[in-house]
């Protein structure tokens, strides 16, 4: 009987083992060489970050602290308390939220985002308060601006490139997507269309255990028809061989040529990575499927797993993607992820189910982006030296809460900014006093202060390491919204 | 046991002869000629030879004369023969009392009857003028009289008359006779018949514009009070209203409204119109016409593509960007490239529930038949239910009920591949409820209530309903208030509780109203009333404040109750709505309930200079073309204000019909949905049953993260274009299942729901000019059937593949070197005379497929040599493959 694919290639491995292996590799098998890494997490539908850090209620806030009694008047409707009772609102505040200090300013943080407190307790958390992208409330455009970084793309400029893809395509590296598809944001430039992009920097990898085309001789009963897929599999190969160097980058269908080599060359070596050469803690070693640590599986499955699993996988992906950082073509400077689901216009909390959940998804503890970080720090220590992980939505939400338990969409709202290479703190006016008089009034929002392109700048200078290829990446459009800054201040956050 | 079966009832036959009506027997031994010359009664014979009907007819009926002649009998062969139940049938005289002279053969006592036609038999009308025995009459020759002047009083060039014969157990047999003059009008006692002038009755290629008036010409003046209801028209069966008048010998009948486009209509002038002399019409007059498909009441909103540019190329590009690739038989396509482009399209693209010539009806479930409907919710119904021609397998009907949580995406996906359905209907109610008004099965709307709001769409679309108010009932449905949960939104006591969400989505999602055109609220009423911070602009928080806040006031009051996935339903009580007037988008807004408040909204939505900006372009990007550059943005956004009323199908048929779409520079990158049901639907044409891979296409969507009423976007639309494009999990998918399914389906044939179907390439692809099925015909007719690009990518390596799995059953690089399959020969090298891939590709190029194999071999026939034609389909089912995971299936791009 033939060899089964994944069979040969672990001889392949055995193989490579003694005569190539990588030396970058330690003993566990994963890269401990690190470029500079953004990671961008989107969170769509508008995600309101005024629910996971709230002011101290009254009671707890100063008597004369008119910002706490408007924020929690304001938003009875979200918390289901009465409006103006302030014993409620207490109460609410001490079951769900701790009270914390960051950069002088007390305020609740949600208990379900405990990782995120101790982030922000232990330096490595910025959160950059009334960050702009566009005045516009709707979705739609408001998601390219914040993947274009320039405020005056128009809603139709679906092609145009992103932030994140050029970023990877002048720095010559890849770009790692493990959303089910790449976003606007993983576009690169195209060389000669302007409304156009170039995806050739891109892997699109929301499967990375199965990167690889995939042809197992298992899946046929017999030779008869074994041989006629064994054609197929190699008339394709042949193929797209052949004909990709005669494919230019002017071709509309270019991409599928990228997508196809980028399987082909990387796939067998990443599919190996995974399932022979590294040796995370915990994995099952009768498995010849990839060695996927078990605090993932526990995300993924079980009583554990997360209230979005695909986070959960979008997640594992991502820790695959660094242990396969090393190998040729697989050089990877951004990554990115998203995570849908906070336009919360009804039930924001909903039994659980709200965004409460979803934020502790994101930043409870043991739970999604801490356990990737535990586990980056463990099997790959020198990552999280060089790795930034951005994470922000479209607008943010109205300051009122609506009359069906929810919140309207604004448009200012925080971005947080996690990772060593952060200077943690708060950045901005968390509260600001305007708001006050603001809360009671129908369809105000938070006052956008600071044009989400400052960040950005101040992000790819970062991640480029080099000053002159910060206007090369991403330059300042002239949108006066891309000039905003809260008070003229330097970002100080790297 | 069929071949015992045959010759069992070949002995039958023989022994007792043939029966009253349609026999199926082997032919008899002995020629054609001598056959039905010793059988009078027989009136016609049917052959299946060389994979089409034969026919020989003694009586030249009409509808059988499209036929090719049956020139001979083939003993190997059995044939349909219909025996009359008399012979030698015929009329003696042309005038008045005519005789008719026939002969029974039956051994049973008969009754009989006579119908006649004025029209060579299209027509018939029974007739009560016989004079004659027509009662237990005996075999043996007859005649009787026909008092024709009291049923004709014309003078007719065709007439026929039939016998209608009645068995003692009340089965009935007819006999037609041949055509004969009739001269039953000397030019004085009765009105001659009509002549229209301004048609050609019956022509099916010309038909007339929908409000087209048609002049009747007499040739003599008529009394006017003697038209009173004896005019009518009628088109599909439906009476249309319409006016008459006349002017002298003109008489002119004009639609009120208009025809319904691509009908089939039918003049009546009842005989009791007069001449001023009173002399009555002779007879009601009958006459066909047919209306043209494409709209014409108003000028077609984009330019029509030259007719010489207009090819079965061009139209495959139609079928592949807007109907799942069809797909339409090869002759259907042949006839769409000699029409004027317009109404072809109009045809591809027709509203109607069932469109045959898109998606011809397949023989193992007949859909057009026993279900001619575009509603989901009855095809949910009749897929779960237990009648007799639902082609479900028992086992999966349930899968279709109400009851199970896959209902919705499993009967839509049953809708887009049924043959015999619209394909191009249901393609626009996905991309309307999955894309451009979406809603998501997974955050609590019902499956009742889905299936009711793609039907409320699509019935709207074939209604002919204005845009806007489509819009507008969807935005009224169930499915919309709980995406949105409005359904919450009250006003009581002069306090509205609720959320804004659909407010703003209406605007920006339903209408592309996004509230930043900073000119378009200057003459708005409140517009100075409020304060606007100085970092923010004017017309954007008018929007925010008057027109979002206002519409989220229209909509309160819409409770909807009951269970969502079975039962449910939606009122509009005044007493939770905010019944005074509202102001939203600079109008006033008036209506005593939600509904009422939100039409009367989309018809000033639908003029709002950002609707017209943003929605036509939003529609065409998002349906068809991915990036359409500023200066084709600007023709769109033209046409679509050049429509006085706006009608999406009739924008998209004018779109596919102009040289906007057809343009080199327009790409569409398909989703996963149009790719993965285009494949299945393509690949299944040749007769394969579709209801057996009905959960693979689920499935197959499934594995690529999508599901059909689930939008991975939620409201803002499913994976787009543009994602798929980019996504190696999709890349994957797809080229996995092809592989490990690499002729798609291995099968000649099977059984499924008790039914028989059959895997016939030789029915889909048509053979070249000398009867035969070369390779590279074969190759070239699959590349445009899959990818249409007029093989402008079916370069020499892609035909070197092609050509070596369709000759061979292996891949290229196999077929040059069996013992190194690994070598992988580039395009220089197969082009080099002196290389050995060159000549193996001269030889592959040179051969012939056997694509009838041997047809007379039943599939599940254990013992016989069937290998032949599975062998063949197993090639092109390769072949086919391999094109369907090129680069070039993923995306549709015009033609250079």
């Amino acid at each position: 009987m033939s060899p089964t694919r994944r069979q040969f290639l672990k001889g392949l491995g055995g193989f490579l083992s003694l005569s190539a292996f990588p030396p970058s590799l330690h003993a566990a098998g994963f890269p401990d060489l690190f470029n500079r890494t953004l990671m961008h997490i989107m969170l769509e539908g508008g995600p309101d970050f005024r629910h996971l850090m709230v002011p101290l209620p009254p009671g707890l806030a100063a008597s004369n602290d008119t910002y706490s009694q408007s924020f929690w008047r304001s938003r009875a409707s979200v918390f289901r308390i009465t409006e103006g009772n302030q014993t409620e609102a207490l109460n609410y505040f001490q079951v769900n939220y701790d009270a914390l200090e960051i950069s002088g300013v007390v305020f609740g943080i949600l208990k379900r985002a405990g990782w995120l407190k101790s982030m922000l307790e232990n330096g490595h958390a910025a959160i950059i308060f009334n960050v702009i992208g566009t005045d516009s409330r709707d979705h739609h455009h408001a998601q390219i601006v914040w993947e274009s970084g320039d405020p005056s793309y128009s809603p139709h400029d679906v092609s145009r490139p992103g932030w994140g893809g050029v970023l990877s395509q002048v720095m010559n590296r890849k770009l790692v997507s493990v959303r089910g598809a790449p976003s606007l944001f993983a576009n690169g430039r195209h060389p000669s269309k302007p409304l156009d992009h170039d995806n050739a920097h891109v892997i699109s990898a929301p499967d990375m255990e199965n990167l690889a085309f995939y042809f197992d001789p298992s899946w046929f009963e017999s030779e008869h028809y074994l041989e006629p897929s064994k054609g197929l599999y190699r008339a394709l190969q042949h193929y797209y061989s052949v004909t990709n160097p005669k494919v230019g980058i002017q071709s509309p269908y270019r991409r599928f040529f990228d997508t196809e080599s980028t399987k082909r060359l990387l796939g067998d070596s990443v599919v190996r990575r995974l399932s022979q050469e590294i040796t995370p803690l915990g994995f099952d070693p009768d498995s010849q499927d990839a060695r996927r640590p078990p605090e993932f599986t526990r995300l993924l499955s079980g009583e554990e797993r997360l209230h979005r699993t695909d986070f959960a996988r979008q997640l594992l992906n991502a820790w695959y993607a660094f242990a396969c950082k090393d190998l040729p073509g697989f050089d990877f400077n951004v990554i990115e992820a998203n995570y849908g689901g906070w336009d919360s216009h009804k039930l924001q909390i909903d039994d659980g189910r709200g965004i409460d959940a979803q934020f502790e998804d994101l930043f409870g503890q043991n739970r999604g982006l801490h356990t990737l970080y535990s586990l980056l720090q463990r099997d790959m220590p020198s990552s999280l030296d060089r790795l930034i992980i951005m994470i922000g939505g479209e607008f943010g939400r109205q300051l009122r809460s609506n009359g069906d338990n929810g919140t309207d969409h604004g448009r200012g709202n925080a971005m947080i900014l996690l990772g060593h290479p952060v200077n943690g703190g708060f950045y901005g006016i968390p509260f600001p006093s305007e708001e006050v008089a603001l809360m009671d009034q129908y369809n105000q929002d938070i006052l956008g202060r600071t044009g989400l392109h400052q960040i950005l700048r101040c992000l790819v200078r970062w991640a480029s390491g080099e000053d002159s290829l910060t206007s090369q990446i991403l330059p300042t459009p002239e949108h006066e919204l891309a000039q905003r800054l809260e008070n003229n201040a330097v970002l100080g956050f790297l | 046991m069929l071949r015992q079966l045959a010759l069992f009832l070949f002995l039958y036959q023989t022994v007792i002869g043939l029966q009253p009506g349609w026999n199926n027997i082997p032919a008899p031994a002995e020629n054609l000629s001598d056959y039905v010359t010793g059988q009078p009664g027989i009136e016609r014979i049917l052959g299946w030879e060389n994979r089409e009907w034969k026919v020989w007819d003694r009586k030249n009926l009409f509808h059988l004369r499209g036929f090719a002649p049956l020139n001979s009998l083939k003993t190997t062969q059995a044939y349909w023969i219909y025996l009359g139940p008399a012979s030698s049938l015929y009329a003696e005289g042309n005038q008045g009392d005519i005789s008719i002279h026939f002969t029974l053969q039956s051994t049973e006592p008969l009754n009989i009857s006579f119908k006649f036609s004025s029209d060579d038999g299209r027509h018939f009308q029974p007739t009560e003028n016989i004079r004659g025995n027509l009662e237990n009459l005996l075999p043996g020759a007859y005649s009787v009289i026909w008092e024709s002047l009291k049923d004709l009083r014309r003078n007719l060039e065709n007439t026929r008359l039939v016998l209608v014969a009645t068995l003692p157990n009340q089965e009935k047999f007819e006999t037609v006779s041949l055509p004969f003059r009739l001269e039953n009008f000397s030019g004085t006692e009765h009105l001659s018949g009509p002549n229209i002038t301004n048609l050609n009755p019956g022509d099916r290629e010309t038909g007339i514009g929908a409000t087209q008036a048609i002049q009747i010409q007499w040739d003599r003046p008529l009394l006017p009070a003697s038209l009173e209801a004896q005019t009518r028209i009628f088109c599909n069966q439906e009476s249309i209203a319409h006016t008459q008048r006349l002017s002298g010998t003109l008489l002119t009948l004009e639609p009120t409204f208009q025809y319904p486009l691509q009908a089939e209509c039918e003049i009546e002038l009842l005989n009791g119109i007069l001449d001023t002399s009173q002399t009555r019409l002779a007879q009601t007059f009958h006459s066909v016409f047919y209306v043209e498909s494409f709209d014409q009441t108003s000028p077609p909103p984009f330019p029509e593509i030259a007719q010489e540019a207009w090819n079965e190329t061009r139209i495959r590009q139609i079928l592949h960007a807007f109907a799942f690739g069809g797909p339409a038989s090869e002759a259907q396509i042949q006839r769409w490239a000699g029409m004027k482009p317009l109404n072809a399209v109009a045809e591809i693209l027709s509203p109607r529930p069932v469109n045959p010539r898109l998606s011809p009806s397949a023989d193992y479930d007949r859909m057009d038949q026993v279900f001619a409907s575009a509603s989901l919710r009855k095809l949910s119904e009749f897929l779960s239910s237990e009648a007799s021609e639902n082609p479900v397998t028992a086992t999966h009907r349930r899968y279709f009920a109400l009851t199970d949580w896959n209902a919705a995406p499993y009967t839509w996906c049953a809708a887009a591949l049924a043959s015999g359905l619209n394909p191009f209907l249901h393609w626009l109610g996905m991309m309307e409820t999955n894309y451009h008004m979406s809603v998501n099965r997974n955050v609590g709307v019902g499956r009742a209530q889905i299936l009711d709001y793609y039907d409320t769409i699509l019935a709207g679309h074939i209604e002919g309903k204005p845009y806007q108010q489509i819009m507008a009932d969807a935005a009224v449905s169930a499915a919309i208030a709980v995406q949105y949960n409005h359904r919450r939104n009250e006003f009581r006591n002069g306090v509205f509780r609720g959320n804004e969400d659909f407010a703003r989505e209406f605007h920006q999602l339903f209408f592309g109203i996004l509230g930043t055109d900073e000119e378009a609220c200057q003459n708005a009423p409140s517009i100075g009333n409020y304060l606007v911070h100085p970092l923010d602009k004017q017309c954007q928080m008018y929007h925010e404040d008057v027109t979002v806040r206002g519409t989220a006031r229209a909509l309160s009051g819409m409770p909807v109750t009951g269970d969502f996935h079975l039962d449910y339903s939606i009122s509009y009580p005044a007493e939770t709505h905010h019944t005074a007037d509202l102001e939203i988008l600079g109008a006033t807004i008036s209506g005593n309930n939600a509904s009422d408040k939100i039409h009367l909204l989309a018809e000033t939505s639908i003029l709002h200079p950002e609707s017209l900006h943003n929605l036509p372009v939003n529609l065409i990007r998002m349906f068809v073309e991915d990036a359409p550059d500023p200066q084709t943005e600007e023709t769109i956004r033209q046409a679509w204000a050049s429509m006085p009323t706006k009608n999406l199908i009739r924008f998209l048929q004018s779109y596919a019909a102009s040289p906007l779409f057809h343009r080199p520079e327009r790409i569409k990158y398909f989703h996963t949905i149009e790719r993965v049901v285009r494949y299945f639907n393509l690949s299944l044409a040749p007769g394969a049953s579709r209801w057996d891979r009905l959960l693979s296409v689920v499935w197959f969507l499934e594995d690529e993260g999508v599901q059909v009423f689930a939008p991975s976007h939620d409201v803002f639309g499913g994976q787009t274009g543009q994602e798929a494009s980019l996504s190696g999990a999709v890349m994957r998918n797809h080229h996995d299942y092809l592989v490990a399914n690499p002729w798609t389906s291995n099968k000649l044939g099977d059984t499924y729901n008790q039914t028989e179907w059959r895997r016939d390439f030789s029915a889909l692809i048509p053979r070249a000019a000398d009867g035969t099925y070369p390779v590279v015909h074969v190759a070239e007719w699959l590349w445009n059937y899959l990818i249409a690009d007029d093989l402008r990518h079916f370069g020499t390596v892609e035909r070197a593949q092609v050509y070596a799995l369709l000759n061979r059953r292996e891949d290229f690089s196999r077929t040059v070197s069996p013992d190194s399959p690994d070598l992988i020969y580039t395009q220089e090298q197969i082009e080099d005379l002196a290389h050995p891939a060159h000549q193996t590709y001269l030889d592959l190029s040179r051969g012939v497929l056997d694509l009838l194999g041997n047809p007379d071999v039943p599939w599940y026939c254990e013992n016989c040599d069937s290998r032949n034609q599975r062998a063949v389909n197993q090639r092109i089912g390769m072949a086919l493959n391999f094109i369907a995971m090129t680069p070039w299936f993923f995306a549709l791009e015009g033609l250079k």
